[in-house]
Parts: C-alpha cells; structure tokens; sequence
C-alpha cells in the first residue's frame, strides 16, 4: 500500500517534471517563432527601406578651372575630368580621389572659336567659324596594374569631319547612331542636313549593312530657332525658341521631310536650352522665365503620335542657362541665369538635389553614372559635388498614385518593370498588383467558402459518422496536392475546356439550387411513404449525387443550344461585342476554382473541428426540448463554433492572399485593374516570384519587390489580427455554452 | 592550250577560294582538361547548354558541367558574384549590367555569339491569317504603339479577317520580364514601347506555345527552336506593303527577317589575359563544327563561317587545322 503510493507519487513526480520541461520547451519554441517572423520582417523591412531615401548631395572640392571650359565631361570612374574651350582645344586633368584636379593634358582641333555641343556620351560636334564639323569621341581606357588598381588613360579620336554647308554659320550639331552620322545646320529659317550611312553596324545586330547613299535636306522654316535638337540616328529634329511652338521635323522618309508644329503652353517665354532624356523620347526644354517644361509622344485625336507638353518639371528664378539629361537613367540637371543648379527626375516628378552658386555659371559637367557634379564658373573656378542618389525613380506617388509615364496617353497606374534596354522607364506601380490580391482571394473565397464550411456543418452534424470518417481525411489529403501541380492542371487542363464549358458551368451554377429546392419540395412527400423512410437518417446525400448528376446532363445537353441561340454561336464572342468584356482563357473562374481548391481543405478541416468540438450536451439537450436538428444546428451549434468557423475562415483568406505557385501558373500575371470575372490579374506573391531572379541586388526593383513583400505581410498580418481579435470577442459572447 | 589551262587554274583558283574559307572547324581534343564549369542564364539556351555540356563531357569525361537557365537576367549576377563561368544569354547585357561587372571585375565581361535564334510570333494552328507586319505586330502587343500605326488592334477583325474571326479578341501570350526574349521582343517589335497589360506572362518559352496552342483567338511570341504541331508561325514583313518572310535563319541573318537574333555566351575575360582552360575548350567546342551541329539539331542556326571565326578571334582560340 505504502509502496504503491511512494510509486505513484514518485509518477506524479515525474510527470510534473514533463509537464514543465514540455512547458519551457514549447514556450520557447513559441518565442523563437514569433522572434524569427519578426527577425524576418525586419530583413525585408531593412531591404525595402532605402527606397525612400532622399540620397546624397555634398561639396566635394573647388578647384581652378583651366581656362575657360565650355564644356566638362567625367568619366565612369570619377578618375579624369576633361573640358573642351571654345578655342578648339580640349584639356584632360587627373582627378584625384580627394576631388583635385592635376595638371592638364591639351590637345587641340584646330585655331578660332569653336561651338562645342554635346552629341553623347564622352561624344561632341565642334564646328569652327567656317563651319566645317567635327565629331569627337574621348575614350576611357581601363588597365589593372599588377596591385589590382584600376589605371584610366584618356584617348581623343576625331570620328568623322563635315565640310561646312553651302551658307556661312556656326550653328551645327552633328549625331552618330551605328548605322549614321547626320548633320545640321541651322542659320535664321534655313536647315541643312546631311546624312552618311556608315553601315558598321555591330556585326550581331543583323541586316544592319544595307548600303545606302547620303542623303542631304535643305530647307527653310518659319520661325527664329535659337535651340535645336538631333537624335543620334538623325531621324528626328527638335526647334525651339521664341515661336510660340515646338517644331518637330522628321527625316525618317528619306523622300520627304515631314514638319510639325506643337502648341507650347507658354508662348510668351522664349526657349533658351533643350535637352533630350535617354531613349530620346522626351524633350526637355528650358525657357527664359525658368520654366522646364517635359514633352513626349501621346496618341493624338486620329491616334497619331503627337508631341504634347507633359509636365512643368521645375521653376528655377532665372532663365535656364543649361540643361543636361542623364545617360543612364531619366533624370536632367538644369542651372539658371542666377546660379541656381537642381536635379530633378522626370518619373517620379521629384527634385534629386539643389544648389546655389554665387557667380556666373560656364558649364555644367556631370558623371556618367550620376554620382559627380562639376560647375565651371565665370571667374576661374571648377567645383566638385559628390552625389549619391540611389532610388530617385521611387516615391510613394510612383508607387501608389498615378503617373504619366513616356509615351502614355494619360497617368496610369502601370507594372512594368523591365525593358531591354537600358533607356527603358520602370513602372513600379503597386496598385495593380495589391488589386490583382485582392481580386484573387474574393474569387477564391466566393467559392471555397460556402462550400467548406457547409460542407463542414453538414458531416459534423448530419452526416453518419462512417461517412464523416471517410470524407474528413479525404478533404485533408486535398491539402496535400501541391500546389504547383493544381496551377498546372488548372493552367493546361481546366483553363482551356474552361472556355469549352463555360456556358454549361452558367447552367449548372442556375440548375442546381432548383434542382435541390424541387428536390427537396418532392423529398417532403416521399417522407410519408413507407420506402423512403428506410433511407437512414445522415444517408440522404446518396440520393442528391442523383440530383447533381442530373443537373451536370441537363447543363450538358442545353448549353450548346443556348450558346448558339441567346449567345450567337460563341459565349466569348458575344461578352467581348454585348458587354464590352474580353474572356479570357486564363481568368478569375480558373483562380477561382484553383485556388479555391487549394483553401476548401483548410477552411473545411478548421471549421468541422470546431463544430465537433461543441458539447454534445448542448445538442442533446436542444433535440430533447424538441428543436428539429436544422434549429439545433441554426441556433445553438452554430453560435457555438462562430469563432471556429471564422478562423478557419481567416486563415484560409491568408492562406489565399499568399499562395503563390497556382496564380502564378493559371493566370497570364496580367496586371490588369478590372473585376470582371473573366479576366486575369497578377499577385503580389506571383510578382515577386517572377521578378526576383531579374532583380539587380540592391537595386531599385529588387527593393520594390521587398516592398511587395512588406505589403503582403501587413495583409495577412492585419487580416490574421483581425481574425483573432474577432474570434476573442465572439468566444466571450457565446463562451457561456 | 596554254590559255586552257589558265583558264583552268582560274577556274580551280575561284572553286577553291570559297572552300578555303569555308573550311571547315573541327573539335580537337587536346590534353589536361578537367575540372568544374558553371553555366547560368536564359531559359532559351538552356536545352542547347544541356547537349554541348553533354557532347563536351563524351571528349573528357572528368569535367563536370552544371547548367542552370531560369532567364537571362539571371546570368549578370552568376558571372559577378564568380558562381558561374558561363553566361549564357538570349540578349545583349544592358549598360547597367557592364557596369556592376565592370565595378567587380574592373573590365568588361565579353559576348560570344554562339548561335543563331529568330523569333516567332505564333497564332493557332487553325488561324487562317497569311501574315502580319512589324506595325501590326507592334499594335497588337503594345500599348504605347512606338511603330506609329494609329489605331489599337484588338480583334483578328482589325487584322483584315472576316467571318468568324472578324470580331474575335485577341488573346495575348508573351514571357516573363526576366527572359531576353521578352526584352528582345519589346525593343524590336515594340520598338521599346510598353506591352499591353493583358500579355499572359509565361513562365517559359514552351508555356507560351502551350498557351497559344490551346487557345483559338492566341497569339504568342518565342524562338522558333520551340515550334509544335499545335501551333503555326506566322510570316511577317519589315514594313506594310513588302512581303512577308517566314521565319528562317538564313533571312534572319540577312535581315529580311525581322526578329533574329545572336544568341550569346557571356564570359569573364582578363583583358591580356588567356581564358582558362577549361572554359576556353569548351567554347571552342561550342564555335567547332561539332558544337555547331548540336545548334542545328537543336532548332537553332549555325553561326555563319564568317561570324564563327570573329568569335574564335575574340576567345583567343587559333583557328586549326
């Protein structure tokens, strides 16, 4: 007896010892994961962040200037700065790391004044005041000397000469693309052009080298044109100046010269300085009163492509005295008659950086890869600026408002993130993708929703046991599925006999509760009679499969014919010509019925738990005051398991907001903002499944999808929060059971 | 007789000028290769990496080759960070991308063409429509419309069809932004416009023929090399009003073609420098007769001699024989 006890206390003992051990094990395991969801979001957060960063703007050094430049080019590794004069001589200096410049090498293309313009990058047309043009390129060789540093030689080769035009003047600028070299002259009305094939084209871009003559224009314009623009394969010129209008003449047609003339918003103001951002679709013009002011291509009223003022990209004091766009990304550095210098990028409609100089402003050089400013100035002087402006495409206008983007015909909210080229403008638009989540999981949940927590209420509480024994596991091992598998089957399987069968799934969705309620109305009767009351009570579902089956044949049998009569033939056909809405193949029933799937055993499982777990007490006590079982369900189970069921509820919305694979799979990813039922859209969680492998590091791409990230994690955050939260008040209100 | 012979020796000379050189580049194995290579990149080049790893290892059997293709875009990165050797891609890097190599490295990466590939754009096999050109192209995918035709295509009607084609939607089939197929397509046929929203990204080249395949009103582009009985690849013309070329790679190289392209092996080349061994053999397998056989039994385009021995120059690989 003793004995028996000292064992059975020394058990108790033990078992105390389990419990706790087991208690501080799961404690602690349940700190490390709310440590590591947390560690987690903070990783992404600290990614995502550094979008929103202003950048750097800072004084780096002042130095002498050597001569009086009219220009200043840097090369990509901030090591040589070099400035043309305009006495035709062009001087290197070294640059050191603290920002001094050494002594200068000088070369020299000819004696006289010389009109310098910038043609490129590290490229310049110099013409004399004969008018002959010259094209310049200045090269940046790298070389690794035996410790590993980088040593950078400058070169200066003259790529080709124009003899001067048939009239005397100076204003010339000359182009080279790979398969070109054009050039123009302007003197008061009269252009001449001239254009040479140079068919060297880079030996993979083929059939760049068909031979072609030169060809040459000699027109007249009305109008004075103070400033003018080329684009480098000499396609197109721009004119501005004191016109009220912009003039856009186009040497496409080597037959024809078109000429067009755009409406400039402000015709008082004279345009003093033009510029072109990379891709040389927009055209930045600076005026006297200090407005620049961004023009690019829309559709016109007949659709054409027309030159429309945008945007007034910023207001300096004075008149604009030089503008310079970037060749590496869509941002311009403008300077005022005043001293006054700003960066400004188009995209995000931001200015990047602002300076004031107290002296008359020569020229304005900036490094290839925006991270260098150099200011030469009247008196001598050529300052340094470092820059460091990592994200200037990013604000949150440009990822959660409207915006005008290149070539649109109006704002929009647009993804797309990449181009193949460099000049491309990213559209980093988030709207478009927290819609296409949001869309995704309304049709998800439209249909697994009913359907699983009414198929939960009916095998927890009418079913037979034996049967719920079967169908429970059957509905979780639907979990199993991977989902890559359900988007593939869906994508290439369900997608296209989707299209086939959509007019029946219209007849079936409306066949089907008239079946039952007629059903059910004949049910009644057959009660009475004898045979039909041998069916065992939690057994009727064996008769509605005969129900089912009967409304999939008639869906079947009167879908043809209703597709031909009331739809004309083809149920695609007359929504896109009747409602104005393209089916698509790949569109929200897919998901829909995809990734409702993928959530029904998730939500049924959750949901069938909970209204099990109701005392069966409350059951029993509810049947025994005489509640038919649809009451006891209705009233007293159903209250009851609320929390349950709503938090099955919730995580299979949050389990829908994230899933990945099958929207990535069965949708086209079209980021589309419509919610019309028979198109597609693109997720969150697909986008940055797609896009990440292409994401620079660290780039700005790379830090929006880390953004995509954050927002996905705040839904599911807030809804599970919410969730919860609501599951504790319906517990306290319905507890008492 | 004295001038039959010459006439003869000219005649010899000119038959044997071409032949000398279009003479033909053959694999030789050469001692003490082995060792691991590391190819990442396009999805494109993958099949094609996959058979030269495969024909390569055949001639040693102590290399190991990893090949890897989830994009283009991917390959950058690989060739930067030193985790592959081989960057395969169906696009030319952008300057940002030299750049960050460049930042790493200190010189350039270099471009090895290594196959010929042309774009197809494919409707359903059941599509009627003889053909479309770069306009029409570039007004059904995009929207910005850069190639200048005034008014959006959205049926197979604007097309010119009739009957029932006339006022059937079009359904757009494209890749995914990684892809250099996707860039190559957008700055040629789109002339760097922007696609529509409603392109369905697809996650490979085969998918977009998949997708096109299975949908009567689709329409799609990929290389050739992925072409299936499912579905047809339409012949385009550079301009309207020329005629249509169907896609081949000879009219490809010529240009009449509009959409061929090089498809290209990346490499990190010290300038002055040898490649090393090992990767230097395989591209040499690779711009061999051998190597550009696989490209043809691939569905690709064997390089033209000309352009094999520039790229041979560019290796540092002598040309033997």
């Amino acid at each position: 007896m003793n004995q028996d006890r000292q064992w059975r206390n020394a058990n108790l003992k033990r078992a105390h010892f389990f419990e706790k051990v087991a208690r501080y094990f799961i404690t602690t395991g349940g700190g490390l994961v709310i440590v590591a969801v947390l560690g987690i979001l903070f990783v992404v957060l600290k990614t995502a962040v550094p979008l929103f960063h202003e950048g750097d703007f800072s004084f780096w050094e002042d130095n002498k200037s050597p001569g009086e430049p009219v220009t200043i080019g840097i090369d990509d590794y901030l090591q040589y700065v070099y400035s043309f004069d305009g006495k035709g001589g062009l001087s290197f200096q070294k640059l050191s790391p603290a920002g001094e410049l050494g002594k200068p090498e000088f070369h020299s293309f000819g004696e006289g004044t010389f009109l310098v313009r910038e043609s490129g990058k590290h490229l310049y047309s110099l013409t004399d005041e004969a008018g002959t043009t010259q094209l310049i390129k200045v090269k940046f060789r790298s070389k690794f000397n035996d410790g590993g540093q980088r040593i950078v030689s400058p070169d200066v080769q003259v790529v080709t000469t124009f003899e001067p035009p048939p009239f005397e003047t100076q204003n010339c600028r000359l182009t080279q693309s790979s398969e070109a070299v054009m050039r123009l002259c302007v003197k008061g009305q009269r252009v001449y052009a001239q254009k040479v094939p140079t068919g060297d084209g880079d030996d993979d871009d083929f059939g760049g080298d068909d031979e072609e003559e030169p060809s040459v224009w000699d027109l007249s314009l009305t109008g004075a044109h103070e400033a003018f623009l080329l684009t480098g394969d000499g396609d197109r010129a721009f004119f501005g100046g004191s016109e009220s209008y912009l003039v856009e003449v186009s040497f496409e047609d080597d037959a024809e010269v078109s000429v067009r003339r755009f409406k400039r918003p402000h015709p008082d103001a004279k345009i003093q300085a033009m510029a072109f951002l990379i891709g040389e679709s927009t055209v930045v013009t600076g005026d006297d009163q200090g407005r620049i002011q961004a023009w690019f291509e829309t559709s016109g009223a007949d659709g054409g492509k027309v030159m429309t003022p945008i945007r007034v990209v910023g207001q300096l004091p004075k008149g604009i005295k030089t503008l310079r766009g970037s060749y590496r990304d869509k941002s311009l550095v403008a300077s005022d008659e005043s001293g006054v210098i700003k960066g400004y990028f188009l995209t995000s409609d931001k200015e990047t950086f602002s300076t004031i100089i107290e002296d008359e402003i020569r020229a304005i050089g900036s490094a290839p890869r925006n991270n260098a400013l150099a200011v030469a100035t009247a008196s001598g002087h050529m300052n340094f600026y470092k820059m460091d402006i990592p994200h200037p495409e990013s604000n949150l206008k440009t990822l959660l408002s409207k915006v005008w983007y290149e070539n649109y015909s109006q704002p929009d909210y647009v993804w797309q993130s990449t181009g193949g080229s460099d000049d491309f403008e990213s559209k980093l638009s988030l709207v478009p993708l927290i819609f296409g989540t949001l869309k995704s999981t309304f049709y998800a949940m439209i249909f697994a929703l009913p359907i699983s927590i009414l198929g939960a209420i009916y095998t927890s509480q009418f079913a037979s046991s034996r049967f719920r024994s079967l169908i429970k596991p059957g509905v979780e091992l639907m979990a199993s599925i991977p989902s890559v598998v359900i988007g593939f089957l869906a994508a290439l399987w369900l997608a296209p006999m989707m299209e086939e069968w959509i007019v029946s799934l219209g007849v079936f969705l409306i066949c089907l509760p008239l079946y039952f309620l007629l059903f059910n109305t004949l049910w009644c009767y057959l009660r009475e009679w004898g045979l039909a009351r041998k069916i065992e009570r939690g057994r009727e579902f064996i008769i509605t499969i005969f129900v089912i089956v009967l409304c999939m044949a008639t869906s079947y049998l009167v879908a043809p014919g209703i597709e031909e009569n009331l739809f004309e033939g083809s149920f695609a056909l007359w929504t896109y010509e009747v409602l104005g809405i393209r089916y698509d193949q790949r569109n929200s029933i897919i998901i829909s019925l995809a990734l409702g799937f993928a959530v029904i055993p998730i939500i049924f499982s959750i949901a069938d738990d909970s209204l099990t777990a109701v005392p069966g007490g409350l059951k029993a006590a509810s049947l025994a005051l005489g509640a038919s079982r649809w009451q006891t369900v209705y009233r007293v189970i159903l209250p009851s398991a609320s929390p349950g069921i709503f938090v099955a509820a919730m995580i299979g919305l949050g389990r829908a907001v994230g899933e990945t694979m099958i929207v990535l799979m069965a949708t086209g990813n079209t980021p589309i903002m419509s919610w019309d039922a028979f198109s597609g859209m693109r997720t969150l969680s697909a986008n940055i499944a797609v896009e990440v492998p292409e994401a620079p590091v660290d780039g700005t791409l790379y830090r929006t999808l880390f953004l995509c990230a954050v927002v996905l994690f705040c839904m599911t955050f807030t809804l599970n929060t919410l969730g919860e939260t609501i599951r504790h008040n319906l517990r306290k209100k319905y507890g008492r059971f | 007789m004295h001038l039959l012979n010459v006439l003869a020796v000219a005649a010899g000379l000119m038959t044997a000028a071409p032949a000398m050189s279009k003479e033909e580049i053959v694999y030789k194995k050469v001692s003490g290769v082995s060792g691991n290579l590391n190819s990442i990149g396009s999805d494109t080049l993958n099949n094609l990496m996959t058979y030269w790893a495969e024909s390569f290892r055949k001639v040693y059997p102590n290399v190991k080759i990893q090949v890897e293709g989830k994009g283009s875009s991917t390959a950058p990165p690989a060739l930067i960070s030193g985790i592959a050797q081989l960057g395969p891609m169906s696009r030319k890097m952008k300057n940002k991308e030299i750049e960050k190599f460049e930042k790493e490295h200190g010189f350039p990466p270099i471009k090895i063409a290594v196959a010929i590939d042309s774009l197809a754009v494919y409707v359903h096999k059941d599509n009627p429509i003889a053909g479309m050109n770069i306009q029409q192209v570039d007004a059904v995918f995009s929207k910005t419309r850069q190639h200048g035709l005034k008014s959006d295509i959205k049926v197979w009607g604007d097309l010119g069809m009739t009957g029932e084609w006339a006022s059937r939607p079009i359904s757009l089939y494209g890749r995914n932004s990684a892809s250099g197929t996707y860039g190559f397509f957008k700055k040629k046929a789109l002339k760097k416009g922007d696609f529509k929203d409603t392109v369905k990204e697809q996650p490979g080249s085969a998918s977009v023929v998949n997708g096109v395949g299975g949908d009567i009103a689709g329409i799609g582009y990929s290389g050739i090399g992925y072409k299936t009985s499912e579905v047809r690849a339409i012949p385009l013309a550079k301009k309207a009003g020329q005629e249509f070329v169907q896609a081949d790679f000879d009219k490809a190289v010529s240009g009449e073609y509009p959409l061929g392209r090089a498809l290209y092996i990346y490499l990190v080349k010290q300038p002055g420098k040898p490649l090393p061994k090992l990767t230097l053999e395989f591209l040499k397998f690779v711009l061999s007769k051998e190597g550009q056989k696989i490209v043809e039994k691939d569905g690709y385009g064997a390089l033209p001699h000309k352009m094999l021995v520039k790229q041979r120059t560019k290796i540092g690989a002598k040309i033997a024989h």
